[in-house]
């Protein structure tokens, strides 16, 4: 029957009992945590969206104390000194201009009327040069017609069977002339060879071709090949080789008409 | 020696109840509450009024878990935020009047030495009985070591006032061993 203190037997007693909460405390605390945990929550946001926003504010004023250094150094050397240099060459270009302008116009009239002549001039110049294409390329059109009249006129002598078909156009009186002489050497080369291959047709069409081509440049009096070559040929082309192409597609009746004609 | 390795595997569990797990929170709450509950109870008679006192301790210790240090240890700390939170409620409720007594010379300490250990349940009884300026200042004193000056500090009073109601605390108590003992010995 050893004696117990009092006291560490309550102390001992009490610091080392457990007293069971109900059933329902975590819950009650749970809901007082909900209720308080988001308004934490929105506090901690508030506080990092102002920390970030310090943040920033330092940030930019750091940056912009060091940016204007860089700045004023490139603008020191580089991009300053030619802006000023450009102005001051400039400026007193177009005043000096300006000026010039006005002596001129008080001291003598003449000398304006004269800078208005130049002026003038130029402009003339240009607007004679403009026109020029036109002049020329009306120059190079009439010269195809004269073309055109001087072969239909040779064919026409030539080949006296052609007048009799009605020509809607001279172009088309040199086109339908060439056609007609491949035509007929294509008749030609049947009636010797009876067989017509496409080699000999496109050789014969070629040197057709070539032959309106010459005469064209040949005829004219003034020969510029660039000019012509550029208006005329992919044109001259595709109408002389539809031309020939539909005259043989018609068929050899035409043909045969027409060599019959002339043998009669 | 047992707080430390306790407040060691506790760290990462605060550290995540700090972060509002709920988990880890619910954790700690099971761990705890139950001491936590017979902390409370030491200065509250009523049991539902000990709960709520334990869980708004809870509460404020959840909610300021960043608020503590790894220095101490981490049911120490608890421990303090219940008594607080238990004064306070005593407080609250107009209990705690300490009237400012004549000094009392005789406040050396005297052990009071029983025969049979005392139940639990006995000692609530006792402590229960006791008015409750003698009880809390008891209890903190005896049970969970806080000295004078402390005591004065956290109840607002005097040391001599806290060493006074310790005295009488104490005889009080002194007195209830005594007719337990006769009543036990008279039934026997």
């Amino acid at each position: 029957m050893a004696p117990y203190k009092l006291e560490d037997n309550i102390r001992e007693k009490l610091e080392a009992r457990e007293l069971k909460p109900s059933a329902d405390a975590w819950r009650k605390l749970e809901a007082k945590l909900d209720a308080e945990q988001p308004k934490r929550k929105n506090f901690f946001w508030y506080y990092a969206a102002a920390s970030f926003a310090g943040l920033l504010i330092v940030a930019s004023i750091f940056f912009s104390r060091n940016a204007p250094e860089i700045n004023n150094q490139v603008v020191d050397e580089s991009i300053d000194q030619p802006k000023i240099e450009e102005n001051s060459e400039t400026v007193p270009q177009s005043i000096n201009k300006e000026e010039i302008a006005s002596e001129e116009k008080k001291n003598d009239k003449n000398t304006s009327e004269k800078q208005q002549e130049n002026k003038q001039t130029p402009r003339s110049n240009k607007s004679q040069l403009l026109p020029q294409p036109n002049v020329r390329k009306k120059s190079a059109v009439e010269e195809k017609i004269e073309k055109t009249e001087a072969i239909a006129e040779y064919m026409e002598v030539k080949q006296p069977m052609n007048v009799e078909k009605p020509v809607p156009s001279e172009e088309d009186r040199i086109f339908n002339t060439k056609v007609d002489e491949v035509v007929a050497s294509v008749k030609k080369l049947q009636e010797n060879n009876t067989k017509v291959t496409a080699t000999e047709v496109e050789a014969l069409l070629n040197s057709a071709r070539r032959d309106i081509q010459t005469q064209r440049i040949l005829s004219s009096p003034k020969v510029d090949a660039t000019a012509l070559l550029q208006d005329v040929e992919w044109e001259l082309e595709k109408s002389f080789r539809d031309k020939v192409f539909d005259a043989l597609g018609e068929g050899f009746n035409k043909i045969r008409t027409a060599v019959s004609e002339r043998n009669d | 020696m047992k707080i430390i390795p306790l407040h060691k595997n506790y760290s990462k569990l605060i550290a995540k109840a700090s972060k509002g797990d709920r988990r880890a929170q619910h954790q700690l709450f099971e761990m705890f509450s139950p001491k936590m509950l017979g902390v409370c109870r030491q200065y509250l008679k009523n049991n539902d009024l000990a709960e709520e006192v334990m869980l708004s301790g809870f509460f404020k210790m959840l909610t300021h878990l960043n608020d503590f240090k790894n220095e101490g240890s981490f049911e120490g700390w608890i421990r303090r935020i219940m008594v607080n939170e238990s004064i306070s409620q005593l407080r609250k409720d107009k209990k705690l009047h300490f009237v400012s007594e004549a000094e009392i010379d005789n406040t050396t300490e005297h052990s009071t030495f029983i025969e049979t250990e005392l139940e639990e349940a006995d000692i609530q009884k006792m402590i229960d009985s006791l008015p409750d300026g003698y009880k809390t200042v008891f209890v903190l004193y005896a049970v969970e070591g806080y000295k004078h000056s402390e005591i004065g500090e956290l109840l607002q009073i005097s040391e001599n006032t806290s060493k006074t109601q310790l005295f009488k605390a104490r005889k009080m108590l002194k007195n209830m061993v005594k007719q337990q003992n006769n009543l036990s010995y008279g039934t026997l």
